[in-house]
C-alpha cells in the first residue's frame, strides 16, 4: 500500500500540516484524525503544505471539505500551499481555486492568517 | 436387587437382636454372643449403607452434619440417661433398646462420615488406613475386655497386678488402635479447601463436637454397658477416634487461620484468571472483555476502581477505552492520557508501576487531582509480541493498599488480559473487513445497474462506452439519455469517496439528471439545477464531477458543461488536431447558488463526419504504473491523433490496450470510465 504522512508543526498562532505521499481512500482517514486534533484543540488557522503529496484521490479532497465549513465558522481557514503542477491540476479541474486560498509558498499562506 | 437383599438380611438381624433381648437375661456381661456380631453388622451396615450419601456431601456439609448427629446423640444419651435410669434394668426395656440401637445407627454414619472427610483427596494408602482402623476398632470392641475394665474403673489400683498374658493381647490391640486412629486422624487435607469464614465455623463446631463427645463419653457408660459391653467398647472408642480426629483438625486450622485470607484470595484469584481464561475463548465483543477485565483487575487486588487505556492503531497515542466506577474527574485526566508521566514512564520501562502513596509520588505528581491526596496506584502494561496494547490501572483510596503479590498477580492476569484483548481486536476487525467487503459487493452491484447496459443506437452517431471498475467502487459513472429522435444526452461523472456511500450519492445523481432532463436540455441549466440540489443532500466531504452534452443530431451542433470534472477530448477532423475542451466549472454540491452558477460555462461545437468526441474520467489519465507516473492526458491525446481512422469502439479498444501496457502490473487504484463519440 502507498505510504502516506502528516507531520505537524506550528509557527506562531498558525497550525501547519505537512502531507507526504499518497493521499487516497486508504490513506484519507489519516488526514482526518490530525484535522479532527486541531479543531478539537479548537486551533482554526491551519495550512496544508501539499510539497511533498505526490497523488490525491477525490476521498482526500473529501476530507479537506469535510472541516473547511466548520474552520470557517469558527473565523479560522484552511489554507492549501506548495502544490505541484499534477495537484493543481486536480484542485483546479474541480473549481476548488474558487474556494480555497491556494498558494505557491507556505510563508505567503501563513502570512495571510497573520494580517 | 443387593439393596434389598441387605435390607431383608438387615431386618433379619434386628429380629435376632430383639429375640436376643428378651431371650439372654444376663444382658450386660457377654464377650461372645451372636448379639455382639449383631451389634458390629448393625454399625458397618449403616457405615456402608451412608457412605455414598456421605460422599456427595460437601466438606462444610459432611462437618455441619456431623454435628447434627453429634446434639443428637447426646441429646438422646444425655436424657435418656437422666429418664430411663430405671428402665435399663429391667428386661423388658423399649426406649432403652431404641436408645441403644440409635447409639449404633450414628456411631455408623460417624464413622461413615469422618472416612468421607479422611478420603477427600485421598492417596494409595488412605482407604487401606481406614480399613485397619475399623478392624482394629471392631477387634478391640469383640475382644477388649480386659482394657475396658481398667479403663472403666479409671486406673484402679489393682491394674498393674491385674494384667495377665490376656491383658497385654488387649493393650497390643488397644495401642495399634491408637495408632491408626492417629494415622487416620492425619488425613485433614479437606481443610484447605475450606475458606477462611468456614475454617472459622469449622473451628468452632470441633471443639462443640469435642466437648459434647467427652461429655457424652462420661455419660453413656451406663446405658450401653448394661446392654452390652462391645457395644459399649466400640462406642467408646468410635467416640474417642472422633475426638482425636477433631482435636487434630482443630489444631490444623489454628496453623491455617492466619493465611487463611490470603489463601482465600489465592483461590479467587486462580479462579478468576480461570474466568477470564474461559472469557477469552468465548468473548469476541471488546467491550465485554474490557468489562470482564475490569471486574476482575476489582476483585483480585480489591482496589476501588480501574480504568484501562489502549494504544490508538497504527499510532502513538493511547485512549481510555473503558473504566470501572472511576470518578469523573479522573476520566477527564485520563481522556487525553498519552502525555501523562505515568503512561510515559510505562511505555518507556514497559514495566509494572506500583505508586504507595500517589500523594508523594513524582511519577504522578502532573496528575492535579493525585496531588496531596491519599491513594494507592498499581499500573500494568498490556503486552503482547513485545509490543505495548495498552495499561491497565488500578486504583484503591489508602496508602500502600497493594502487596507485592498483588502486583505479581496482577501482571500475570494482564498477560491473559492483552491475549484477550488481542483477539477480541483481531475478531472484530476480520468482521469489520468482511462487512466492508460485503458492502462493496453490493456497491458494485449497485454501481453496475446504474450504468447503461447498452449505448443507445444512434443512425448519425458511433458510440462506444465501458467503464473498468477498480476493486474498490470508484464512484464512477456515465449514462445517455435519449430525449427525443435528435436529441440526445451523455453525461460521465465521478462521486467522490467509495463503497456504498458512492453509489448511494450516484444513484441520487442519476435521479436528478433523468427528472431534470425531461423539462431542461440546456447543459449549464441542468447541472446548475442539479447542484442546488445535490449541495443539499450531499455530505460535507462529498462532491460529484461531471461532464455533461447535448447533441442536437439535427443540428450538428454538441453543447458541453463541465461540472469540475475532466475536459472534453475533441479530435476536429478539418483542423485534423486535438483539443482539450475545458469551459469554466466547478464540482457538483462544493459550493451553491450563485458561485457556482457564474462560473459555469457552455461550450457549443458544430460538429462534423470524422471528429471524434472522448468523455472520461481520472481514472484514465490518472492510471499509474509501478513507477508512480501517470497516463496523462497527452499520452491519451497521441493515441486519439494516431487512431483516428478507426471506429470509436476500435479507438476505445486502443486506448485500453495502451493503458493495459502501460499500467502493467501495478494495480487499479480507481475506477476508469470512457466514453468514445464519433460522428458518421
Amino acid at each position: 500500500m502507498d505510504s502516506f504522512e502528516v507531520a505537524g508543526r506550528r509557527q506562531e498562532k498558525v497550525e501547519i500540516l505537512a502531507i507526504k505521499g499518497y493521499l487516497d481512500a486508504h490513506t484519507a482517514p489519516s488526514l482526518e484524525n490530525a484535522l479532527q486534533e486541531l479543531v478539537t484543540a479548537e486551533k482554526y488557522q491551519i495550512v496544508i503544505n501539499f510539497k511533498d503529496l505526490a497523488y490525491i484521490s477525490s476521498a482526500g479532497l473529501g476530507v479537506i471539505m469535510g472541516f473547511i465549513e466548520n474552520v470557517r465558522d469558527h473565523g479560522g481557514d484552511i489554507k492549501l500551499c506548495e502544490m505541484n503542477a499534477k495537484i493543481y491540476r486536480v484542485f483546479d479541474l474541480l473549481g476548488f481555486p474558487k474556494i480555497y486560498d491556494i498558494t505557491d509558498k507556505e510563508a505567503e499562506a501563513v502570512k495571510k492568517f497573520n494580517s | 436387587m443387593k439393596k434389598s437383599i441387605a435390607i431383608s438380611v438387615s431386618l433379619l438381624i434386628l429380629l435376632i437382636l430383639l429375640a436376643e433381648f428378651f431371650i439372654n437375661e444376663n444382658a450386660g456381661a457377654e464377650t461372645f454372643s451372636p448379639r455382639s456380631f449383631v451389634i458390629i453388622f448393625v454399625v458397618l451396615f449403616c457405615y456402608f449403607i451412608s457412605q455414598s450419601w456421605a460422599q456427595s456431601l460437601s466438606i462444610y456439609g459432611k462437618i455441619k452434619i456431623i454435628l447434627a448427629l453429634n446434639l443428637l446423640l447426646f441429646a438422646i444419651n444425655y436424657f435418656s440417661s437422666l429418664s430411663f435410669d430405671q428402665f435399663a434394668k429391667s428386661s423388658l426395656n423399649i426406649p432403652g433398646l431404641l436408645v441403644f440401637l440409635s447409639d449404633l445407627v450414628f456411631i455408623g454414619l460417624l464413622l461413615s462420615l469422618i472416612h468421607g472427610l479422611v478420603s477427600i483427596q485421598r492417596k494409595k494408602n488412605t482407604r487401606r488406613n481406614f480399613i485397619i482402623f475399623l478392624v482394629f476398632l471392631f477387634s478391640f470392641s469383640l475382644f477388649g475386655q480386659q482394657m475396658t475394665y481398667a479403663y472403666s474403673r479409671k486406673f484402679s489400683p489393682t491394674f498393674p497386678i491385674a494384667m495377665s498374658s490376656r491383658s497385654l493381647y488387649d493393650i497390643f490391640i488397644v495401642l495399634f488402635m491408637i495408632y491408626a486412629m492417629v494415622i487416620n486422624s492425619f488425613r485433614l487435607r479437606w481443610i484447605k479447601f475450606l475458606n477462611k469464614s468456614q475454617k472459622i465455623k469449622t473451628f468452632f463446631v470441633s471443639a462443640m463436637i469435642i466437648f459434647l463427645l467427652v461429655l457424652l463419653i462420661s455419660k453413656s457408660g451406663h446405658l450401653l454397658g448394661d446392654i452390652s459391653a462391645v457395644a459399649h467398647r466400640l462406642f467408646t472408642a468410635s467416640i474417642t477416634f472422633v475426638i482425636v480426629y477433631f482435636s487434630f483438625s482443630i489444631i490444623l486450622i489454628l496453623l491455617y487461620l492466619p493465611t487463611a485470607g490470603a489463601l482465600d484470595r489465592k483461590t479467587k484469584e486462580l479462579a478468576s484468571l480461570q474466568q477470564l481464561s474461559r472469557s477469552i475463548l468465548g468473548v469476541f465483543d471488546l467491550n465485554k472483555v474490557f468489562d470482564i477485565i475490569l471486574q476482575q483487575t476489582i476483585e483480585i487486588t480489591g482496589s476501588n476502581y480501574s480504568w484501562l487505556i489502549l494504544k490508538e492503531s497504527g499510532k502513538r497515542s493511547f485512549r481510555l477505552m473503558a473504566e470501572n466506577g472511576m470518578p469523573d474527574k479522573m476520566k477527564d485526566v485520563f481522556c487525553q492520557p498519552t502525555k501523562l508521566n505515568v503512561v510515559k514512564w510505562i511505555n518507556d520501562h514497559k514495566n509494572v508501576l506500583m505508586i504507595d502513596r500517589v500523594g508523594k509520588d513524582d511519577r504522578v505528581s502532573d496528575i492535579e487531582k493525585w496531588r496531596h491526596r491519599s491513594g494507592s496506584l498499581l499500573a500494568i502494561p498490556l503486552i503482547s509480541n513485545k509490543k505495548i496494547l495498552g495499561i491497565l490501572f488500578a486504583v484503591k483510596n489508602t496508602e500502600y493498599g497493594f502487596m507485592a503479590d498483588d502486583r505479581s498477580l496482577l501482571a500475570m492476569f494482564a498477560n491473559n488480559a492483552a491475549i484477550a484483548i488481542e483477539n477480541a481486536q483481531l475478531v472484530e476487525k476480520s468482521l469489520t473487513r468482511e462487512k466492508y467487503e460485503q458492502e462493496l459487493k453490493v456497491a458494485h452491484e449497485a454501481q453496475m445497474k446504474l450504468l447503461p447496459a447498452t449505448t443507445p443506437d444512434i443512425p448519425s452517431l458511433e458510440i462506444s462506452a465501458v467503464c473498468i471498475t477498480a476493486n474498490e467502487v470508484g464512484g464512477d459513472y456515465y449514462d445517455f439519455f435519449q430525449y427525443s429522435k435528435n436529441s440526445l444526452g451523455v453525461a460521465i461523472g465521478d462521486v467522490s469517496g467509495k463503497g456504498a456511500e458512492a453509489a448511494f450519492y450516484m444513484a441520487e445523481g442519476k435521479g436528478i439528471l433523468e427528472s431534470f432532463g425531461q423539462i431542461d436540455r440546456v447543459p449549464a441549466e441542468l447541472l446548475c439545477k442539479a447542484n442546488e440540489v445535490l449541495y443539499k443532500t450531499l455530505d460535507a466531504k462529498t462532491f460529484i464531477s461531471m461532464l455533461f452534452g447535448v447533441f442536437d443530431l439535427k443540428k450538428g451542433i454538441v453543447s458541453f458543461s463541465r461540472a469540475g470534472h475532466c475536459p472534453l477530448l475533441y479530435w476536429k477532423a478539418e483542423d485534423e488536431m486535438v483539443y482539450l475542451v475545458e469551459p469554466l466549472g466547478m464540482a457538483l454540491g462544493l459550493i451553491s447558488g450563485s458561485v457556482f452558477k457564474t462560473t459555469l460555462s457552455q461550450e457549443d461545437v458544430k460538429y462534423k463526419k470524422g471528429d471524434i468526441f472522448v468523455l472520461f474520467t481520472d481514472g484514465v489519465t490518472e492510471a499509474m504504473n509501478e513507477s508512480q507516473e501517470e497516463f496523462g492526458e497527452d499520452r491519451l491525446c497521441e493515441l486519439v491523433i494516431e487512431h483516428h481512422q478507426s471506429s470509436a469502439f476500435e479507438i476505445q479498444s486502443a486506448i485500453l490496450a495502451e493503458i493495459k501496457s502501460f499500467v502493467g502490473d501495478a494495480s487499479q487504484h480507481d475506477d476508469l470510465s470512457l466514453i468514445v463519440i464519433k460522428p458518421k
